[in-house]
Parts: C-alpha cells; sequence; structure tokens
C-alpha cells in the first residue's frame, strides 16, 4: 500500500517542512471550524489546492479510502446522538484526517532528513527519523515472509493457537529486528558516522516556486473560510 | 537525552519504533471504524506493551522509551499534530511515573510498569485532547466513565500481557545470546 500510494505522488514533492507545515495548520485550523458547511467547503478547497499542485492522482486514491470510512463513522456518529450536523462535522473532520495524510505520502524521507539538518536539529534525531520511516516498509515485508514461511508450513493466522503464533511469528520477527538494527549500526560505523553536528549536508534542500505557491494558495483559503466564519455567524 | 545513547542504541530504538508504526499502520485501519473512543490504542496495545518491554531490556537508560515513542510521534506529526502529542505526552508521562517509582530500568518491574503503562496513558491523554479540542458536547461524551473505564481497563490489561510476554521473550533471547543488553 506504502509503495502504491508512494508512486502515485508526485515529480516534484513539495519542501519536507513545508508539508508538515501545512499538514499541522491545516488539521488545528480544521479542527476550530465549528459549523459543518465551513468545515466541508475548507475540506474542497484543500483538495482543489491539491490538484493545482499536481497531487491529483494521489488525492484520488486516498479519496478512495478516506471519503467511504469518513462517510461510515459520519453516519455512524449521527446515529449516535450527533443528528445531521455532527455526522456531517465528523465527517468533514475524518477527510481533513485525510487530506493532512496526503501531505505525509509525499514526503520523501532523504530530504526530511537533510531538511532537519538544515534546520538545525542534532544528527542523531534526523537519522533515526530517517531509519525510523525507511524500516517501515521492510518490516512489513518481514511480516509478510513470516506469514508465508508459516503458510508453506500448513500454519494459518486465523486457525492457529496464540502459543503457536508466538513461536512462529514473533519470535522470529524480533529476531529479524535486532538484525536489522545490528546490520544498520555496523554499516554507519563502518562509514564513520559519529553524530558529528559539524558535519555538512550533501544536497540542501531548498524552497521553490510551488512550495511558495501552495503557501499563498493556503493563505488565502484559510483567510476565505475564517471570513465567511465570521460573515455568516 | 539522546546524547547519552550510543548509536548502536539509537538504532535498535528506531527499529523499534519502525515495528510499532508497522503494527499500528496493520491494525489500527481494521477497527478505526469502531465507533468506540480509545479502540485506536487497546487494539495494538498487546504489540506495544511487548515490544517497548524487549526496547527498555536491550537499552536500560532512562529516556529509552521516550525516545522510542517520540520517533513514533514524529512519524505521525507528518500526518496530524495530534496524534505526535498523544505520544509524547503519554511518554513522558510513563517515564516520569517509573523513574519516580523505581529511579532506573535496572529491575524488570520498571520495565514492566513502563512497558504496561504507556498505552492506557494513551488512551486518557488522547480523551483528554479530543475533550479540548472537540467542545463541550464531544466532551461530555468523551468523559463518561462508562465509556472510559472498560476501554482503559481493557488497553490496561492487554498492554501489561504483552509487557509480560516482552519481558520472557527478552529473556529468552537473552538466553539464546541473540539480545545484548
Amino acid at each position: 500500500m506504502f509503495q502504491r500510494l508512494w508512486l502515485a505522488s508526485v515529480a516534484q514533492p513539495l519542501h519536507p517542512l513545508l508539508s508538515v507545515a501545512c499538514a499541522a495548520v491545516a488539521l488545528t485550523f480544521g479542527l476550530l471550524l465549528r459549523d459543518a458547511t465551513t468545515l466541508l467547503t475548507f475540506v474542497a478547497g484543500l483538495g482543489l489546492i491539491f490538484m493545482m499542485v499536481g497531487y491529483g492522482v494521489l488525492l484520488a486514491r486516498i479519496a478512495r479510502i478516506v471519503i467511504p470510512l469518513a462517510a461510515l463513522i459520519g453516519v455512524l456518529a449521527a446515529l449516535f446522538g450527533g443528528g445531521v450536523s455532527g455526522g456531517l462535522m465528523t465527517f468533514g473532520r475524518i477527510s481533513l484526517l485525510g487530506l493532512t495524510i496526503a501531505f505525509a505520502w509525499t514526503i520523501d524521507p532523504t530530504q526530511l532528513a537533510r531538511a532537519l539538518r538544515q534546520a538545525g536539529a542534532p544528527p542523531l534525531v534526523a537519522l533515526s527519523l530517517l531509519i525510523t520511516v525507511r524500516s517501515i516498509p521492510t518490516l512489513v515485508g518481514e511480516a509478510v515472509r513470516i506469514r508465508d514461511a508459516m503458510r508453506v508450513r500448513g500454519l494459518s493466522l486465523r486457525h492457529t493457537p496464540l502459543r503457536i503464533l508466538y513461536r512462529a511469528l514473533v519470535v522470529p520477527l524480533l529476531i529479524r529486528v535486532l538484525t536489522l538494527s545490528e546490520n544498520l549500526a555496523l554499516a554507519l560505523e563502518t562509514r564513520a558516522f559519529t553524530g558529528d553536528p559539524r558535519a555538512t549536508i550533501y544536497r540542501p534542500v531548498a524552497l521553490h516556486r510551488r512550495d511558495y505557491a501552495i503557501l499563498a494558495l493556503m493563505v488565502i483559503l484559510m483567510s476565505g473560510v475564517a471570513g465567511a466564519q465570521w460573515l455568516f455567524n | 537525552m539522546i546524547a547519552r545513547l550510543t548509536l548502536r542504541d539509537v538504532v535498535f530504538l528506531a527499529v523499534v519504533a519502525a515495528c510499532l508504526l508497522a503494527i499500528s499502520f496493520l491494525i489500527v485501519p481494521l477497527v478505526i471504524a469502531i465507533p468506540i473512543p480509545g479502540i485506536r490504542s487497546l487494539a495494538p496495545s498487546p504489540f506495544y506493551g511487548l515490544l517497548l518491554a524487549v526496547a527498555l531490556l536491550k537499552v536500560r537508560q532512562p529516556g529509552t522509551l521516550f525516545v522510542v515513542v517520540s520517533l513514533v510521534g514524529l512519524v505521525l506529526l507528518m500526518m496530524a499534530w495530534v496524534m505526535f502529542a498523544v505520544n509524547v505526552i503519554a511518554g513522558a508521562l510513563a517515564e516520569l511515573i517509573v523513574l519516580a517509582v523505581f529511579r532506573s530500568y535496572q529491575r524488570n518491574e520498571a520495565v514492566l510498569l513502563a512497558a504496561g503503562l504507556y498505552m492506557p496513558l494513551t488512551v486518557l491523554v488522547s480523551l483528554g485532547i479530543g475533550a479540548v479540542v472537540g467542545g463541550p458536547t464531544i466532551a461530555q461524551f468523551l468523559m463518561n466513565p462508562w465509556l472510559i473505564v472498560p476501554v482503559l481497563g481493557a488497553t490496561a490489561l492487554l498492554s501489561f500481557i504483552g509487557a509480560w510476554a516482552g519481558l520472557r521473550l527478552g529473556q529468552e533471547l537473552r538466553v539464546a545470546g541473540v539480545l545484548r543488553a
């Protein structure tokens, strides 16, 4: 799923720190909106900005997952005492969360680590974040391989007792975690990585015109929505 | 805090954080549609307990738990700051409670308490943040004890069972020579 979403993203992603900031600001702003119409307008506007900056394919893929989920939770919220307005608010908030997650999918972990170093973060923090993000698909792959190995031996995840699952799945996965971390640490040590803060950055990450454009569009959208809320309430 | 850890420790904790995130990404989507507050902490809690216990058994330094959950939080920060806040606040609280009681992670009881306490604290912190951000109606709904107590109790139970399994597994791995402190 990660690979498919990443491949569906864009040829020119935004500056990684700008993506994180946009996600944080958009979510905070959306959570502060108290009216369903304004919230849904904001979500629609954010979706439009996504399409304008070339994130249309990614948006379509995320919408395919998020919109049915948001609709289901929205209906449940409406049925459990929230009413139509409560249901729409829930739908809007979950859709907004989906859009802010879309920002995360466009971030290249290596670029993020470089941008963090440029922003003055300690090298160990940037490195550990990079390892964390990069290891997720590897570990998912390991889990799938272990599951396949179980299937070959006639064990299925659903019909195997917990005690055997612990031996067949958890123990090998944990050993892989330990081996992976040992190998990574060894690779870093052999390349003389010491976490020296004076180390230079291989390719500095810069802000481009697209970044300024999305910043301006976000400011215009949020000002418009805030103005509309103030005018109509 | 991170400066006191060796490179090997930091790499190990980063891989553990990745493992926690992978588990969350696999399990949380299965329960996300269930309209029970705290269910997203309840479902992966035994795995979090287990992995955090193993991490603390390998790196018995004050701050280890905080570093792991902060890394998880930093990845989640790219998606939503609320998840980052929940992770970091719960991690800091769990760390403070355990260090106030045991002073260090040298005893297995400290490891068990830290690994078991983290997930129930995320339930409380997320409900607290949800009540603050969501407004009075949601606050009233979330602060209903009939809703909180069962979810909190189940999360604590599963989390401590996971942490206990993690302690057992850690000892087995240490005997096998795979886990070296």
